[in-house]
């Protein structure tokens, strides 16, 4: 145990310590500072359904049953809101000067038959139904999402959609159950069916802590490389291994090597997912811990495809993290025992490292959506949580190559 | 006589050549996969077509204007950064008169295909390219300065008649096997994707006729210099060596800076990852002259790639910014490569 804690002493050398930390400081000020401010701003002005799903969840907790959604009275929200609209409307030139002061005018006024009418009548038409529809949006502010809120035009379009989210959501499942011919998405859509899409977990909840994931899956793992690889590689280079072989603890000192190597990474990456997490939490995450995740998404999309809360899908993309950093730990310790010194093990890690960086990009990025690269187009949605089964695999294979690796130690001539 | 031996060392070292392998591995692979996507739709057009071009005078009456309203208002640019924008793209609308009343106005070929080829080989492949060739310099310039050091034999060099000065000429041999090593990456994977792909565009058309919309963007392919598609390709073949010089200069600069292999890689990737993230902090606004200056960089110059020779967007704030960026980055490198040889040759070695 002593040599085991003596090895993991040489890992954590604070130089290396200190570049990782560098490093995280500029990854989070560059990227995930703005990641979160971006999740912040859409969860109470944003996209799809503004602020009134989390009122929603405020009020009802993670479940709508229908009676809560009677309650909540949309239509009645509606009508307060074309209220409103009428009376932007009957002050705005724009609409009065064409004879316009409500907005039930307007809209008849945007759907006139066009088939009538000329090509010299047509341009200024579709000109001005265009300013007018630009106007009501507030389209000077399309990218400053607080102050187009203020229109009422854009909320109801929220709460509309929040309407055909929760009120009707068939039509949309029933695609994927009758034409997606992948098994689990299928099955994915009649589960949402049989529970009649009750989760009240926020749209934008799975996209960015995905999103948020992939930056600190990348860095945790390259990170793990960067702080486990070198004390094997110098001990190699400073032949320290044939003093260990001529100890009383032989050769079994590899193993206790690897082990340490192992273990680093896992605790390295358990740290840093675990830091990563504070900010998410803090922009208030936390509450949505025991939603579900399986819902029909904002544009009749499916987000999650399984059955579980927020706070399992957080474990599960925690959890494939540190399995790819333990797998990419085996794998340099297998590269840096086979080779001569610190350098030529640098070269071998460098590809390791893109490899890794590639294959989180490609396959494990948007882990259990339906259009995760591994789950739709080489599997074809016939498995069950691949991305899972992938780091699992990865994990394992380093492993037991590296334990193979040792154990064969016992039986080669040391040189 | 020390540069071949220093050369042999490098060029024939199994651990490169096997990376270099690595590499067009790699870009085969992406190109396989690519094509097998691209099969359906892409690959029926016939010569036929881009003779029977359609002659669609964008130059004429175009105004680069728009293009800088439309970063401006995207980016919600105010003030000066707002009139950088519109300086740049100012004296792009003096290359498109040029181009108008000069007659060569470009038209479109295959119907408009030609763009998914260009996306695919100036967008992807060519930033594929430069990232392995660079990686490649940048290792290759460490193995060679770290490579007595690590064999045991730096101090019998070191108290020889050469002495320090063998630092000098292992500079030479990795510049060489890095320039040596790009070429054969990139010729190779070029040779595969010509290979692959029925790229039968008229070769000297100009770029801009050729190549009709920027990257993924509305507006017209307008680069500074009139180019001819197959001097573009060269050109963009240059660039792509001379981002492998600098990282080789780079790495030069860390193997003999550093005492430790894993610290002067450590500073080689810190030194890259700085320069490809400060630019995402909010003190560097866009169009502002501290981002111009910054995206002058190796690192951005890498990620501009596709719009070499350009306006380079948004983020770019003069024009030629890529041979502006290589001729910068390669002085300060060099630079930083002399000061490190310097330091060496006075350092107390232990």
């Amino acid at each position: 145990m002593s040599l085991f804690l003596y090895e993991f002493k040489k890992i954590w050398n604070w130089r290396i310590l200190a570049l990782i930390a560098a490093l995280a400081a500029l990854v989070w000020f560059s990227i995930l500072r703005g990641d979160i401010q971006t999740y912040k701003t859409v969860s109470h002005y944003g996209l799809s359904y503004g602020p009134y799903q989390r009122e929603m969840f405020e009020k009802y907790g993670p479940t709508l049953e229908p009676e809560e959604l009677a309650d909540y009275d949309i239509p009645g929200k509606q009508a307060a809101l074309y209220a409103e609209l009428d009376d932007w409307i009957a002050q705005d030139p724009l609409f009065t000067g064409n004879g316009i002061s409500t907005y039930a005018e307007y809209d008849l006024f945007r759907s006139k038959d066009r088939s009538g009418m000329s090509e010299a009548e047509l341009e200024p038409f579709d000109e001005i139904t265009m300013q007018m529809d630009m106007k009501l949006s507030l389209d000077e502010y399309w990218n400053d999402p607080r102050k187009q809120f203020a229109s009422p035009y854009v909320r109801l379009g929220m709460i509309s959609n929040l309407y055909d989210k929760y009120a009707e959501y068939e039509p949309y499942l029933q695609d994927y159950i009758d034409h997606d011919e992948r098994p689990v998405v299928a099955e994915a859509a009649r589960r949402i069916l049989a529970r009649h899409n009750n989760s009240l977990v926020p749209d934008n909840l799975n996209g960015s802590v995905s999103l948020y994931a992939t930056v600190v899956g990348v860095s945790v793992i390259l990170a793990a490389l960067l702080l486990v690889s070198p004390p094997l590689a110098r001990d190699r280079m400073r032949r320290i291994y044939l003093l260990h072989y001529s100890s009383a603890a032989g050769r079994r000192m590899l193993f206790i090597q690897w082990a340490a190597m192992a273990f680093s990474a896992c605790a390295l990456s358990l740290l840093l997912v675990g830091l990563s997490a504070i900010p998410l939490f803090a922009a208030g995450v936390g509450d949505y811990l025991g939603a579900s995740m399986l819902v029909l998404e904002s544009g009749g999309g499916l987000g999650i495809l399984y059955d579980i809360t927020f706070g399992q899908y957080a474990m599960l993309l925690a959890g494939m993290i540190v399995l790819l950093s333990v797998g990419a730990a085996c794998f340099a310790f297998l590269l840096a025992k086979f080779s001569t010194n610190t350098m030529s093990a640098l070269v071998k890690i460098v590809p390791l490292g893109l490899a890794f960086w590639v294959l989180y990009l490609s396959a494990i990025s948007d882990s259990f959506f339906e259009h995760n690269a591994l789950f739709s187009v080489i599997l074809r949605g016939r498995a069950v949580m691949p991305e899972l089964i992938l780091c699992m695999m990865i994990a394992a294979a380093g492993a037991a190559a590296a334990v193979i690796v040792t154990a064969r130690e016992n039986k080669v001539d040391a040189a | 006589m020390t540069f071949i031996y220093e050369f042999k060392k490098l060029a024939l070292s199994p651990l490169v050549l096997s990376l270099a392998a690595l590499c067009i591995l790699v870009n085969l692979m992406f190109l396989l996969v690519e094509y097998d996507g691209m099969t359906p739709q892409n690959q029926d057009h016939s010569a036929a077509d881009a003779l029977a071009a359609e002659a669609a005078n964008i130059f004429e009456g175009y105004r680069t204007a728009g293009i800088a309203e439309f970063y401006i208002s995207a980016l919600r640019l105010t003030g000066t950064n707002a009139e950088h924008i519109r300086g740049k793209y100012e004296a792009l609308q003096l290359v498109v008169d040029r181009r108008a009343a000069g007659g060569d106005a470009p038209r479109t070929y295959f119907d408009g295909q030609t763009s998914d080829f260009q996306v695919l080989l100036f967008g992807k492949l060519f930033m594929y390219l430069s990232a392995e060739v660079g990686l490649l310099a940048l290792l290759a310039a460490l193995l060679s300065t770290t490579h007595e050091q690590m064999r045991g034999t730096e101090s019998a060099i070191y108290a020889s008649k050469t002495g320090r000065r063998v630092q000098v000429v292992k500079l030479c041999a990795s510049l060489s096997v890095s320039a040596l090593l790009s070429v054969l990456v990139i010729g190779l994977s070029l040779l595969i994707f010509f290979a692959l792909f029925d790229f039968s565009i008229v070769w000297n058309a100009n770029v801009s006729s050729v190549f009709d919309h920027a990257l993924g963007e509305t507006k017209p392919f307008i680069t500074w210099h009139s180019f001819t598609v197959a001097g573009y390709l060269w050109a963009a073949i240059g660039i792509g060596i001379g981002l492998a010089l600098c990282c080789c200069l780079l790495g030069y600069a860390c193997g003999i800076g550093a005492r430790s292999a894993y610290l002067a890689f450590g500073t080689a990737v810190s030194v890259l990852a700085i320069l490809y993230l400060i630019p995402r902090a909010p003190f560097m606004p866009y169009g502002s002259i501290a981002r111009g200056a910054w995206g002058l960089n190796p690192v951005w110059l890498w990620k501009s790639s596709g719009t070499w020779f350009t306006d380079g967007r948004a983020d770019m704030v003069w024009a030629h910014f890529e041979t502006l960026g290589l001729c910068a980055s390669l002085a300060v490198f060099a630079a930083a490569a002399g000061f490190a040889y310097r330091s060496l040759q006075r350092r107390e070695l232990h």
